[in-house]
C-alpha cells in the first residue's frame, strides 16, 4: 500500500499563529480528497505547504514515493502537482491558450514542445474545459467563471498526477457552479486523477469527495466519507460552536 | 508570418551594411546612432520588456564595456575588443543579476540604477587615480567602418529579441511579468530565466559601448556611464512598445528622426519637447506604438455575436 501523497505531522506557524498543526493524511491514487473547514482553519496554508510556496517547520510531505517537502514550487510542480489559486489570476496580459501553453512547456510532460503537436493538445484542454471559444482572448478579458476555469487549464496543462483545487467554485452563481461540478467530475472520470479539494459549497464536496478531511484551528478534527463526516459530532461542534 | 518578417529585417540590415558608404557623412552618422540605439533598445526588451523587471542601469553594461575596449586599445585588435567588451559586460550581468533580481517593481529599478552610478564613480575614481582624465583613441575605424559593426550589432540584437520572444524560454519570461508566483508554481524555475534574460541583455550593450567609444575617439567615463544612456533606451522603448521586437525598432527611428529635427529647429526646446513626448506617451500609448497596435488587431478580431 502506497499512498500518491503521504503528509505526515506538518506544521506551520506564522508568528504566534499556528495555522497547521500536526495534520496527517494520505491521498490513495485516483482518489478524490477534500478539505473542509471554516475560514482560518488552515486549509490554503497546508496547500501552500504541498505545493512548496510555504516551508514547513515540521512533518514529511511524500509524493509518489519521494520526498518533496523543501523543493521549491516549481520542482514540486514538474513532480506531477498542479495547483489553483484561490483568487483566480491567471497571467492577464496573455492569451487563454498562452496561459495554457506556459503550463505545457514547463510542466511535467514536456516531451513535444513542437508547433503543430503543441496548438492541438493546448486546442484539446481547451476544448475539453469549454474555452475554446475564449482561445484569443486576454485572460484579464475573462468573466470570473471563465478565468477559474483558466486557472484550472493552466493547472492541468502542467501534466498534473494530483490536481490541487482551492476554492474553484467560490464566487460563482449556483449554474456555474453545477457547470464547475460536472467539469470536474468529467475530468476525474476520464483521467483518473487524483484531486484535493478544498470549496465551502457543501453539496460541490458531497458530490465530488470520496473522504473529505476537516480542519479546525489548524488541527484535523476528522476523516471520513463525506456523510460520516457532517455526522461527526465534532464537526458540528466546530461549525456551529456547541458547548465543549 | 514570424519567419519572413526576421528575413525582412535581415535583407534590410544587410542593405542598410552595404549602401553604408554610399551615405553623407552625416547621413553615416545619422545611421550609426540609430543602429545603435536600436541594439541598446532590443537588448533591454528582453530583460525589461518580457519580464517586466525595469533596469535603469543599463548604462553599466555600455560603460563596463566601452571600458574594457578602451584597456585594450592598441593591445587587441579593434574587433575582439569589441567582443570582450560583450563577455565582461556578460560577466558583470551575472555577477549583479543574482543580488539584484530578489527585489522587484520599484526596489529593481533603484537598485540597478544605484549599481550603474556606483560603477560610473568607481570607473571615475580608478582613472583619476591612474592620473587619466579621459583617454584617446587613436586609429580608431572608419565611419564607414563603424556603421557596419552598428548594424550587425543592431541585426543580431533584433534577432536575439525575436528568438527570444517566440521561444519556450520567452513564454516563461512573459508569465514571470504576468505572476511571478503563478508562473513558479506552473513550472517555470523563474530564477534562473531572470539571470539568463538578465546576462542576454547585457551582451550586445557591452559591444555597443565599444563603438560608442570609437566613433567619438575619446573616453570619459562620466559620459559613457551616463544614466541619459539608460533613460534613453526607456524612452525609445515606452515609445515604440516592449513586448515585441518590432517596438524598438519603431521607437529609436521615432525619436531618432524627432530628436535629429529637434536640434536642428528648436535647440532649446529640444529636451523639453522631448520630455512631453514622453509624458504623452506613457499618458496615451502605454504600451507604445507597437502594442497599440497588436490592440487595435484582437480589437478588430473581436468575437462578434450574430445580429438577432
Amino acid at each position: 500500500m502506497s499512498a500518491l501523497l503521504q503528509v505526515t505531522g506538518v506544521a506551520k506557524s506564522f508568528g504566534g499563529v499556528r495555522a497547521v498543526r500536526d495534520v496527517s493524511f494520505a491521498l490513495e491514487e485516483g482518489e478524490v480528497l477534500g478539505l473542509m473547514g471554516a475560514n482560518g482553519a488552515g486549509k490554503t496554508t497546508l496547500f501552500n505547504l504541498i505545493s512548496g510556496a510555504v516551508r514547513a517547520d515540521a512533518g514529511t510531505i511524500v509524493f509518489a514515493g519521494q520526498t518533496i517537502l523543501g523543493l521549491p514550487p516549481n520542482r514540486i510542480c514538474r513532480r506531477g502537482i498542479g495547483r489553483t489559486y484561490q483568487i483566480a489570476q491567471p497571467f492577464p496580459g496573455m492569451t487563454v491558450a498562452e496561459n495554457v501553453t506556459v503550463g505545457m512547456l514547463y510542466g511535467l510532460r514536456r516531451r513535444d514542445s513542437s508547433g503543430a503537436g503543441l496548438a492541438e493538445r493546448v486546442g484539446s484542454l481547451l476544448e475539453r474545459l469549454g474555452l475554446a471559444e475564449e482561445r484569443d482572448r486576454l485572460a484579464r478579458s475573462l468573466t470570473l467563471a471563465k478565468r477559474k476555469r483558466l486557472e484550472v487549464a493552466r493547472a492541468l496543462a502542467t501534466g498534473p498526477r494530483l490536481l490541487m483545487l482551492d476554492e474553484v467554485m467560490a464566487g460563482l452563481t449556483p449554474t456555474e457552479a453545477a457547470d464547475a461540478i460536472a467539469m470536474l467530475r468529467r475530468l476525474h472520470r476520464s483521467e483518473a486523477l487524483t484531486m484535493l479539494i478544498v470549496e465551502h459549497n457543501l453539496s460541490a464536496m458531497m458530490q465530488l469527495c470520496d473522504r473529505v478531511v476537516v480542519l479546525h484551528h489548524g488541527e484535523r478534527i476528522s476523516v471520513g466519507t463525506p456523510q460520516q463526516v457532517i455526522a461527526d459530532p465534532r464537526v458540528i461542534d466546530a461549525y456551529l460552536g456547541g458547548a465543549a | 508570418m514570424g519567419v519572413s518578417a526576421a528575413l525582412i529585417v535581415i535583407v534590410a540590415a544587410l542593405a542598410g551594411w552595404m549602401v553604408g558608404s554610399a551615405l553623407g557623412e552625416d547621413g553615416i552618422e545619422f545611421a550609426t546612432g540609430l543602429a545603435l540605439w536600436i541594439a541598446l533598445a532590443e537588448s533591454w526588451i528582453v530583460l525589461s520588456g518580457f519580464t517586466g523587471y525595469v533596469s535603469l542601469g543599463h548604462a553599466a553594461f555600455v560603460g563596463a564595456g566601452a571600458y574594457c575596449t578602451v584597456l585594450l586599445w592598441g593591445v587587441v585588435p579593434f574587433w575582439l575588443g569589441l567582443c570582450l567588451g560583450a563577455v565582461v559586460a556578460g560577466v558583470l550581468a551575472l555577477a549583479v543579476g543574482a543580488p539584484c533580481l530578489r527585489v522587484r517593481g520599484p526596489y529593481f529599478v533603484i537598485l540597478t540604477l544605484g549599481v550603474a552610478e556606483f560603477l560610473k564613480y568607481l570607473v571615475i575614481d580608478i582613472e583619476a587615480r591612474l592620473g587619466k582624465f579621459g583617454r584617446l583613441l587613436m586609429d580608431a575605424p572608419e565611419p564607414g567602418v563603424l556603421l557596419q559593426v552598428a548594424v550587425g550589432l543592431a541585426a543580431a540584437a533584433f534577432l536575439l529579441a525575436y528568438a527570444v520572444r517566440h521561444s519556450r524560454f520567452g513564454l516563461g519570461l512573459r508569465a514571470i511579468r504576468e505572476n511571478e508566483t503563478c508562473a513558479q508554481m506552473t513550472g517555470v524555475d523563474v530564477r534562473a530565466l531572470k539571470i539568463a534574460a538578465f546576462v542576454l541583455s547585457a551582451i550586445i550593450p557591452g559591444a555597443v559601448g565599444g563603438v560608442m567609444v570609437s566613433r567619438t575617439g575619446y573616453f570619459e567615463p562620466a559620459q559613457i556611464f551616463s544614466p541619459q544612456i539608460s533613460l534613453t533606451i526607456i524612452t525609445i522603448c515606452i515609445a515604440g512598445g516592449s513586448d515585441s521586437p518590432w517596438g524598438p525598432l519603431l521607437g529609436a527611428l521615432f525619436l531618432q528622426l524627432l530628436s535629429d529635427w529637434l536640434s536642428q529647429t528648436a535647440p532649446q526646446l529640444y529636451l523639453i519637447i522631448l520630455g512631453l513626448v514622453l509624458i504623452a506617451f506613457v499618458l496615451g500609448l502605454p504600451d507604445g506604438i507597437v502594442g497599440q497596435g497588436a490592440r487595435l488587431a484582437r480589437w478588430r478580431q473581436r468575437p462578434r455575436r450574430a445580429p438577432a
